[in-house]
């Protein structure tokens, strides 16, 4: 399954190839042209000679992760992160470096340490990784300084439509994009495939400039606390009801028109859909939204519980339609001459 | 100084992404005077009175703090994501006014709500998650047969004029009236001037960030508000700017450190014309300076401000004086060539 | 059920204790080695309206390892599930230095109240799924080798003995609950009634944070612990067994009490002479917990050296001397 391999291979913030990789074997026979920009950016043409609107969709292919910053005299790996909550790090599992070799995130044992010391939420600078080198020395054969460890997390199904993987965020808007690659779509459209989101919206700060579109949809994984106790109100997104559109966030708003014009798509094609309600966050778009005079920007994403941890899961459900609906709306984009047809 | 335009500027209502009202306004008001004009796709307004001589833009922004509803609960409450650097304590219990969105009939009239906050035992822990509006609905029925999901207010507030000072919750669009009044009565210019009117300052400067793309300046001067630093605070005393003491001169803020050579060519502008300024360095504030500067591999960009104080609250207040200089070194700067600055 | 092949008796006891027996000859004494099977877990107390899963833990347990953990609820049927953790948006910066207490966690196993309902039960166990990884060096490193490896262990030693004519009474013992108040091993040493008993259960190994002084460690062989739960003279023939066999071990110096079977089984019934191995395990009482499988294979041959050295012999003066 195309979202399993996505989830499984490793591409952390600057280390994306591994990605890059399934998505370009994936799509090449189904795209006019694909490059890869300076930022590592993939970006990919169906039907570059089409006439009409063109819109392009916008995916990031990295995960938040761990990097190396080095390895102390028993041979531990010290770790930094950026954008994990360190709380989430004791006594998990992670693949080092491009050659996975298998690593623990150790911890203190329980009868040794006291109930305040417990109370007290784990800090990255406290934890290490442990290969079973017992040497500085035996694990620098094998790691060094700078690589990434990235969260082992296996792709599986489970309760009612429910699938548990890491880095759903945002290998599912990888998906969907694939998706619409291969499939026989006669518009033009344009792929782009993001680095970089994680540490800062950076691929996409290359890649925006490159892209010119008449409007841009931007697919991501978001935020979705529907669980234990949450008041309706924080739940953001709930599980089930479909893709989530995009109302603002910190650096994008998304208009008023095409949220309309997403919604109208959705009810006349049947397909559910919700609002993301928050305006936190901020996504890819910021870029697409701002760059060369700007750019009308779509955001749909599929609800993620525990996003940014290797137990992410979302509802498959929501995952197919957003696919369903992306399909839906760019026909009806086009059909409408970029909603300039709208009745 | 027409303090009835300032008025009117000021009273409207133009959440960010919904700044309709001020966009016709200003595209009334130049319509006659500009050469040019366009909205751009964010719905920033770009005006141009041309001239010989090199682009120099003037950039403003339409927009102010807002809400956006982004849930309506059984009950007829609305929960909301804010637009700008606003606080816990400076939005509850603030008045807010609805856009009228969905458009229709019923809805013309002005709806009103209230920003109130969820009871919290321990006060210390109440914030921004804990706040709704209450607009005095009593189903999710009722309440969205008048307001949508993604539906955009801004903080309700008379706009006061006396004679000496403005409170009003749109007083960032005093930026915005010195440009529309300099584009207005200036003569030729000997620059090829942009009045550009941003959309969405509150979203990261998104408009501005936009605009200056299309427009690319050869210089760029904001006209924005500058936090007053003479209010009752001691911490802050140390830095420069006070109400009343004239336009101030952007030397930095947060965002930007000005061009020397536009900080020397306003304030020599200044000084020529005798017009009262201060200078302006600024710690935890941004402007739409900040994106331009760095746009286009490099804008040489200068600042005017207006200061004010209760910048991010719902009742910000500027004296009159301060606007009315700022206005005098707009015109004297817009018919100043641009020339050799860098 | 290992134990049968290697010419054991299997049965279990009515604590639920598994207890192998490898008679010897008529008149000699009896020998047991225990290690405890069980692990620590989670129980369900609560399936809320949502359909997540509210949990105590049995067993001591640090809540900081369980976040973010993939588990299974052995219901029904086994169901699999996260413990997942509520999203920024709604973690203040204060509580964003606190630990998550078990309190404000829950299981999702991906189904509503009425889904769920049907396939899990209040009192239901849930432990963490974790598949057994292998580290450099032979070490391994999952979930329960604390005190699985002890077990591995005790059949390490079963198996070099399986031709071994032993004269005394051989009892290998995988014990119940001990994570719950060491209580299993209590009922099996009265049912044996061993003359002597070896423990292998896990020992603090070293780790970043443990300095060396108050751990032993990986690789280093088994560590032959010497306290007061532990009879001296057993100590002694554990050591110079080691010593006579080139066993590599280390001593692991326990003054107060070991919080293992021994502890227990040392004054079960009239009492009991107790030695204990420790061996040596990194990040106990979590799902990453390492070992080294020499250590293992090392603690078996002990055992079963230990076990060829005492034959023949008058157990009681072997106490004595």
């Amino acid at each position: 399954m195309l979202l399993k391999r996505l989830t499984e291979s490793a591409g952390l913030p600057g280390f994306e190839s591994g990605v890059r990789g399934v998505i370009m074997a994936e799509i090449k026979a189904h795209v006019d042209s694909m490059r890869v920009d300076r930022m590592g950016n993939l970006i990919a043409v169906k039907n570059e000679r089409a006439s009409g609107p063109h819109i392009a969709l916008s995916a990031h292919m990295d995960e938040v992760g761990l990097a190396v910053k080095g390895i102390d005299s028993d041979g531990y790996l010290r770790v930094a992160s950026w954008g994990v909550d360190p709380r989430i790090l004791p006594a998990k599992t992670v693949l080092v470096g491009k050659n996975k070799i298998p690593g623990v995130i150790g911890f203190k044992p329980w009868r040794l340490t006291s109930e305040a010391e417990r109370d007290k939420a784990a800090k990255t600078e406290d934890l290490s990784i442990d290969i079973g080198a017992f040497t500085k020395e035996e694990a620098a054969e094998l790691v060094s300084p700078g690589d990434y460890a990235a969260f082992d997390s296996e792709f599986m199904e489970f309760g009612a439509h429910k699938i548990k993987a890491k880095a759903l965020d945002d290998r599912v808007g990888c998906a969907v994009i694939i998706g619409i690659l291969q499939s026989n779509m006669p518009y033009k459209i344009s792929a782009v495939f993001n680095t970089q989101e994680e540490v800062g919206l950076r691929g996409s700060s290359a890649s925006a400039n490159q892209i010119f579109a008449d409007l841009v949809i931007n697919l991501e994984g978001t935020i979705c606390a529907d669980t234990s106790g949450v008041p309706e109100h924080l739940r953001v997104t709930t599980q089930g009801m479909g893709p989530a559109i995009s109302l603002s966030d910190r650096t994008s708003v998304y208009f008023k028109k095409y949220r309309e014009a997403i919604l109208k798509t959705a009810r006349d094609n049947g397909i559910p859909c919700q609002f993301r309600q928050t305006g936190m966050g901020g996504t890819d778009s910021a870029n697409f939204h701002a760059a060369h005079g700007g750019a009308p920007v779509i955001g749909l994403a599929v609800p993620c519980r525990y996003i940014h941890s290797p137990v992410s899961v979302m509802d498959k459900r929501d995952f197919e339609n957003t696919g369903a609906l992306t399909a839906k709306f760019i026909e009806y984009f086009n059909q409408t001459g970029g909603l300039g047809r709208e009745s | 100084m027409n303090l009835e335009l300032l008025q009117k500027i000021c009273g409207l209502a133009a959440p960010s992404s919904g700044e309709g009202a001020v966009r016709d306004c200003v595209i009334d008001l130049l319509k006659d005077v500009a050469d040019e004009i366009k909205v751009d796709p964010l719905g920033s307004v770009i005006a141009r009175k041309k001239g010989a001589g090199p682009k120099v833009m003037f950039a403003c922004h339409m927009d102010q703090p807002s809400f956006m509803i982004n849930f309506i609960d059984k009950d007829g409450f609305l929960r909301f994501s804010h637009m700008g650097k606003l606080a816990f304590e400076q939005i509850r219990g603030q008045r807010v006014v609805f856009q009228n969105d969905p458009p229709g009939e019923s809805l013309r009239s002005v709806m009103t709500g209230v920003i109130a906050c969820e009871k919290i035992r321990d006060k210390q822990q109440a914030s921004m998650i804990h706040l709704y509006m209450d607009a005095g609905f009593r189903s999710r029925e009722e309440a969205e047969k008048h307001i949508a999901i993604g539906g955009l207010c801004v903080f309700a507030g008379e706009t006061v004029i006396d004679g000496r000072k403005i409170i009003s919750p749109g007083l960032g669009r005093a930026g915005a009236f010195v440009l529309a009044e300099t584009a207005k009565a200036m003569q030729s210019s000997p620059n090829d001037m942009y009045f550009v009117f941003n959309a969405q300052r509150e979203v990261d400067f998104a408009g501005a960030k936009a605009s200056v793309w299309t427009v690319s300046p050869d210089y760029a001067v904001c006209f924005d508000l500058a936090p007053s630093h003479d209010i009752p605070s001691p911490e802050i005393q140390q830095l420069p700017v006070r109400a009343g003491n004239g336009a101030a001169i952007k030397i930095k803020d947060s965002s930007v450190i000005c061009h020397p050579g536009l900080i020397h060519f306003i304030e020599d502008t200044a000084k020529e014309n005798g017009v009262r300024v201060q200078f302006e360095i600024s710690e935890s504030f941004q402007s739409g300076a900040g994106p331009v500067h760095t746009a286009n591999g490099g804008v040489p960009a200068g600042g005017v401000s207006i200061p004010a104080r209760g910048i991010d609250s719902a009742h910000p207040i500027a004296l009159l004086s301060d606007i009315e200089e700022s206005l005098r070194l707009a015109l004297h700067l817009a018919q100043k060539p641009f020339e050799n600055l860098v | 059920m290992e134990f049968a092949k290697y010419r054991c008796d299997v049965s279990a006891d009515r604590f639920g204790n598994v207890i192998a027996c490898k008679k010897g000859k008529q008149g000699g004494g009896k020998l047991m080695f225990a290690a405890h099977m069980d692990e620590i877990g989670l129980m369900v107390s609560q399936i809320d309206e949502q359909g997540f899963l509210k949990f105590s833990p049995i067993g001591g347990c640090d809540q900081r390892t369980l976040l973010s953990q993939e588990v299974i609820v052995h219901g029904r049927r086994d169901v699999f599930g996260v413990i997942g953790l509520k999203p920024p948006h709604l973690t203040s910066d204060e509580e964003q230095k606190k630990s998550v207490s078990i309190a404000d966690m829950a299981i999702d196993i991906g189904f509503s109240q009425e889904e769920a309902e049907p396939l899990v039960r209040v009192g239901d166990i849930v432990t963490v799924r974790r598949k057994t990884i292998e580290l450099r060096n032979d070490l391994l490193s999952g979930k329960s080798l604390d005190d699985k490896a002890g077990v591995a262990a005790l059949l390490e030693c079963a198996k070099n003995l399986v031709d071994y004519e032993n004269t005394h009474d051989l009892y290998f013992a995988a014990t119940a609950q001990k994570e719950a108040g060491i209580r299993g091993a209590r009922a099996a040493a009265f049912n044996v009634n061993p003359d002597i008993c070896v423990v292998v259960d896990a020992g603090f190994a070293k780790m970043p944070g443990l300095d060396a002084f108050s751990a032993i460690e990986l690789g280093k062989g088994p560590a032959i612990a010497v306290g007061p739960n532990i009879r001296y003279a057993i100590f002694e023939v554990l050591k110079e067994t080691a010593e006579k066999n080139e066993i590599m071990f280390q001593i692991d110096p326990i003054p107060g009490m070991s919080y293992t079977d021994a502890m227990f089984i040392q004054i079960a019934g009239r009492g009991v002479a107790t030695g204990l191995i420790s061996l040596p395990l990194k990040y106990m009482h979590t799902s990453v917990e390492t070992v080294s499988m020499k250590d293992v294979t090392r603690a078996g041959t002990l055992l079963s050296c230990f076990t060829r050295s005492l034959n023949s012999r008058d157990l009681e003066m072997v106490l004595c001397s």
